[in-house]
């Protein structure tokens, strides 16, 4: 659990780098259609999800998307490698303030049981989240359990307040008795739009995603801007469609049936999500120019793709290039190199000393960096981590062929050719 | 009596359909509500449970009726309106409900009979 843990972790930063981008993006494109606003959140629910992604020159991400190593429950010196200085900085020292010194490889990694903890504090507060949600859910299809059929989808009710949408599969729009025939169509319009545009899947779906992420507040906040722009969008669709000038009708509609229940995982509710600011969108609404959506389709691609993409990693971030091995593991190495190998361009390289050492790099941003002796037997190349960590190359000429070996496995493919580094030797 | 006659909106277009075609059979009544109210089977059984537990309807071997009558539940309903509304006044009540309607010669009549029918007992 501890990988998917730090997978976890990973992405909820990625994601609160993105998040803020996207806060401070809105306010340029609050005079644009809200649904620009609305299609930035899909780059934040991509990052809370996916951790993995295209590398590219033209990535906007400012860090790298492997903060936390995976490995970082087994390191000596554990520490994160965001790839930003000053964030990282300060952090790592702070770790290893507050972390005790280990002195013997036998005794538990202190970090490990930290992290023991917090999975479980995690898992505990997502079930949590999830279990409210539903009991959410079924209270309310309880509540709308005999509305009455109006046509189609649409049912009616005097048991709730403010109309929503309620279904997966089959989704129903529900209407309270007596609203005001004039905005009866208009609100029937809106909860429309939320089925046409399949809201009643992409809010739960974002509800869950932002419920495994519930230690970061950012991602609250994400949530919470993200159902009004939901809202807001929807309201300016039909304000669009509309023939004539409905904003005053529309708005006291709002006004009406705002919902007055303040809950996290509100459905789609006609009156949800902070009905102040939603009117105000609504009477400064016009119909926006072709140049403003076309300036801000661009803006949104630009900003979707560079935020969507990885930066490709630096080979020296880490700073575990041989001529300036961290601390920790040039007491073990104080011999020459004899020979090394690299695979991936560089990225991994395996690296044989005087006097039967070696070390191995897996990828720049591991901080971890197995050591110990080799010994070579035939055309197999046994590297000896410890007692029960072995990894096992072949000889084929001058280059290297990865067999076996847990923890590199991790990181290297097997059968990954290491080819030999002639100037190095 | 006063709580038998508060329903529900449901409850209300529920008994009206029951009203309209009692005695009627229960399967059948599933069968009209599917059409009429967009109700399932069980939805429409748990609703004949609750509104028989209540004593508003009696349900014997499949057989559906009610124990109410549909004019005592609009009678009830009415004063609940002109006491909430009116605070209980029957001429705020007919002023607001005239205001900006003309009534044909023949409506008026009946009205100011309804009045002395009243007014003489």
């Amino acid at each position: 659990m501890t990988a998917l843990f730090i997978t976890i972790l990973n992405m909820s930063i990625a994601a609160s780098v993105v998040t803020l981008a996207v806060m401070i993006v809105r306010i340029p494109l609050k005079k644009a259609p809200k649904i620009f606003s609305y299609v930035l959140w899909g780059v934040v629910l991509f990052r809370l999800v996916c951790p993995f992604s295209i590398e590219s020159i033209f990535s906007l991400m400012p860090t790298s998307s492997n903060a936390i190593p995976q490995d970082i429950t087994y390191a000596q010196n554990p520490a994160i490698q965001t790839g930003v200085q000053f964030i990282d900085a300060p952090i790592n020292t702070a770790i290893s303030n507050v972390l005790p010194f280990i002195s013997t490889d036998n005794s538990i990694n202190p970090i490990n049981t930290i992290f023991e903890i917090a999975e479980y504090v995690w898992l505990f507060g997502f079930v949590s989240l999830l279990l409210y949600a539903t009991i959410g859910y079924i209270r309310l299809k309880r509540r709308v359990y005999y509305a009455t059929l109006v046509r189609d989808n649409i049912y009616e009710t005097d048991k709730i307040k403010t109309p929503f949408v309620l279904g997966f599969i089959r989704p129903k729009i529900y209407m309270p008795i007596g609203i005001d025939p004039s905005q009866h169509d208009y609100i029937l319009k809106h909860e429309q739009t939320h089925i046409r545009r399949r809201d009643y899947l992409i809010k739960p779906f974002a509800f869950i995603v932002f419920a495994l992420h519930w230690f970061n507040p950012l991602m609250w906040a994400a949530y919470l801007l993200m159902s009004k722009d939901i809202e807001m969008s929807c309201d300016e669709a039909v304000l669009r469609k509309a023939d004539e000038d409905i904003r005053g009708v529309y708005s006291s509609s709002l006004l009406n049936l705002s919902a007055n229940r303040v809950s996290l995982l509100s459905p789609l509710a006609f009156g949800e999500s902070d009905v102040k600011s939603r009117i105000k969108n609504v009477l400064k609404f016009k119909k926006t120019s072709r140049v403003i959506i076309v300036l801000s389709m661009v803006f949104v691609a630009v900003f979707s793709m560079g935020f969507t993409m990885n930066r490709i990693p630096q080979i020296n971030s880490g700073g575990n290039v041989p001529d300036e091995i961290p601390a920790a593991i040039n007491t073990t190495i104080t011999n020459d190199v004899l020979s090394s190998y690299i695979a991936d361009g560089g990225l991994s390289r395996v690296v044989l000393l005087e006097n039967n050492r070696f070390y191995v790099e897996g990828r720049p941003e591991i901080s971890y960096t197995p050591t110990g002796s080799y010994e070579i037997d035939g055309n197999k190349l046994y590297l000896n981590v410890s007692e029960n960590q072995q990894f096992i190359f072949s000889i084929y000429g001058n280059s290297l062929i990865f067999e076996s070996g847990e923890w590199l496995e991790n990181w290297i493919a097997k059968e990954t050719v290491f080819i030999l580094l002639e100037d190095e030797q | 009596m006063e709580n038998l006659l508060k329903l529900f909106d449901a409850e209300y277009k529920f008994m009206s359909i029951v009203w309209e075609l009692e005695p009627v059979n229960s399967t059948e009544l599933t069968r009209i509500c599917e059409k009429e109210l967009g109700w399932k089977k069980p939805t429409t059984y748990s609703m004949i449970k609750k509104l028989c537990e209540r004593g508003v309807m009696k349900n014997e071997k499949a057989t559906v009726t009610t124990l109410i009558a549909r004019e005592d539940v609009q009678k009830h309903e009415t004063e609940v309106f002109v006491n909430r509304i009116f605070g209980g006044s029957i001429p705020s009540f007919i002023t607001s409900f005239l205001q900006d309607k003309m009534l044909s010669e023949e409506e008026a009549q009946n009205i100011k009979n309804m009045i002395d029918e009243v007014t003489k007992k």
